[in-house]
């Protein structure tokens, strides 16, 4: 159920990382890999993972792949959340 | 009915409601796929457009850029690089000239500031690779490519087949293909007979058609920050977006950001302005022309003076000291979304 309603919020654009108190945001159109102390984050068409965590049970990694808005992946051991958000004003499409 | 069975109806009803409460349930016309096409993300936003038609149309389309990319990719095993290699020594398809015949007319109408003739200084400055790395080229070698003026000029048909002068000439067409696939859409579309579409193809968009009682409505990123909008704009029917910015593929290196749009007059990776975008009204070759049409721009020193050289009013540029410059024309389309005294907006 949790599942389904997940999977029909529509999808974010930006990823939102709190890490060790402090906030970046990245854009969710692009390819890139992140690397956050011994955590590491990938973005890859519009979806974001944990693809690597040095913490014991690996739930970060595990979560695999998120896209759709306010879902989220946490790591308590590392100090880290991360969460698809989405530009706030309504529009279409994004130019680049 | 009885009231319980009704109540039982209802019951089902409402909870059938509630699964199907999604994103096209509350915005019931709309039908919107992304797709990954040679690392560009390709996302098309369909407006009462039958499901199975706009599922074929995107169909057809990605079938053609993946053909596309099969002939013109410009690092993988193509055609094209065993050109530039010089591993084969002519190009004999019709379609594949013809394609490389509109690149060299788009050459000569923005002066060589869109030159599909340096693939030789893009590889040189390593952006030929999926994952970039931070690489100074070498000096002697962009000289020599520079010196030997690399253009599509330097290709001779011979016997129906394309043959290079210049050895240092290689073909790389990243700079129009992706406008060139919008023209691609466009005409599937008009084949299939689809009237509403935003096509945007890694950043490039089309505007086909409109929703109802609106035009298509889009948003330019921030230069500085790729989290951030920068401006809105309304696309009138037919029209297109494009954007050359230097914030996509880069490395830095002593703190100066080098990025794989290279300046064909002097074979540098950097430049003074971060991005220029530009808007084109509904004609022939539109999606074309929102890809090249900002090079010129992007690589300008002399705004004035290349706004008249090209004839062409609808753009804007962005530098590396958070100045705007901006045509009367473009100032009336477009509305700041920027967060106040980020940046200095001037006329040109």
């Amino acid at each position: 159920m949790s599942m389904t309603i997940y999977l029909n919020l529509p999808s974010g654009d930006i990823l939102k990382i709190d890490y060790q108190n402090q906030t970046i945001k990245y854009s969710l159109n692009q390819n890139r890999k992140i690397k956050l102390g011994d955590l590491d984050v990938e973005i890859k068409m519009s979806k974001a993972r944990v693809s690597h965590s040095n913490c014991k049970n690996q739930y970060c990694v595990m979560q695999g792949w998120i896209s759709h808005i306010n879902q989220s992946i946490l790591c308590v051991p590392n100090l880290f959340k991360m969460t698809i958000t989405q530009n706030t004003d309504e529009h279409d499409s994004t130019n680049y | 009915m009885l009231p319980r069975q009704l109540f039982k109806t209802f019951f089902n009803l409402l909870i059938i409601c509630l699964l199907l409460l999604n994103s096209s349930c509350t915005k019931p016309n709309f039908y919107e796929k992304k797709f990954l096409v040679y690392g560009t993300i390709l996302e098309f936003k369909f407006f009462e457009t039958p499901k199975n038609i706009a599922d074929e149309a995107m169909e057809n389309i990605i079938a053609q850029l993946n053909e596309l990319n099969s002939i013109f990719h410009p690092w993988q095993n193509t055609v094209i690089k065993k050109f530039n290699n010089n591993q084969i020594a002519n190009i004999c398809d019709d379609r594949q000239i013809q394609i490389i015949y509109r690149a060299s007319h788009y050459e000569k109408v923005t002066n060589g500031f869109f030159n599909p003739a340096i693939g030789a200084l893009i590889e040189a400055w390593g952006f030929h690779t999926d994952e970039i790395v931070e690489k100074t080229p070498d000096d002697a070698l962009i000289d020599k490519i520079i010196t030997s003026r690399p253009s599509l000029k330097q290709l001779n048909l011979n016997k129906g087949c394309l043959e290079k002068v210049n050895h240092f000439l290689q073909i790389d067409l990243g700079g129009m293909i992706k406008g060139y696939a919008l023209d691609l859409a466009k005409d599937e579309y008009q084949k299939l007979n689809i009237k509403n579409v935003l096509t945007n193809f890694g950043g490039n968009i089309y505007a086909h058609g409109q929703p109802e009682n609106r035009f298509w409505e889009v948003a330019i990123q921030d230069p500085y920050d790729q989290t951030q909008l920068l401006a809105k704009l309304k696309l009138p029917p037919g029209s297109a977006i494009g954007t050359s910015g230097n914030y996509e593929k880069y490395f830095m290196h002593n703190g100066k950001r080098y990025s794989h749009l290279i300046n064909p007059t002097n074979g540098s990776a950097f430049s003074n302005q971060s991005s220029a975008t530009v808007f084109i009204s509904p004609q022939d070759e539109v999606g074309v022309k929102s890809d090249v049409f900002s090079k010129p721009f992007y690589f300008s020193s002399d705004l004035k003076q290349t706004q008249l050289d090209m004839n062409f009013n609808n753009f804007f540029v962005t530098d590396l000291n958070r100045n705007i410059y901006i045509t009367e024309s473009m100032l009336e389309k477009i509305e700041w979304i920027f967060e106040e005294g980020k940046y200095f907006v001037q006329g040109i």
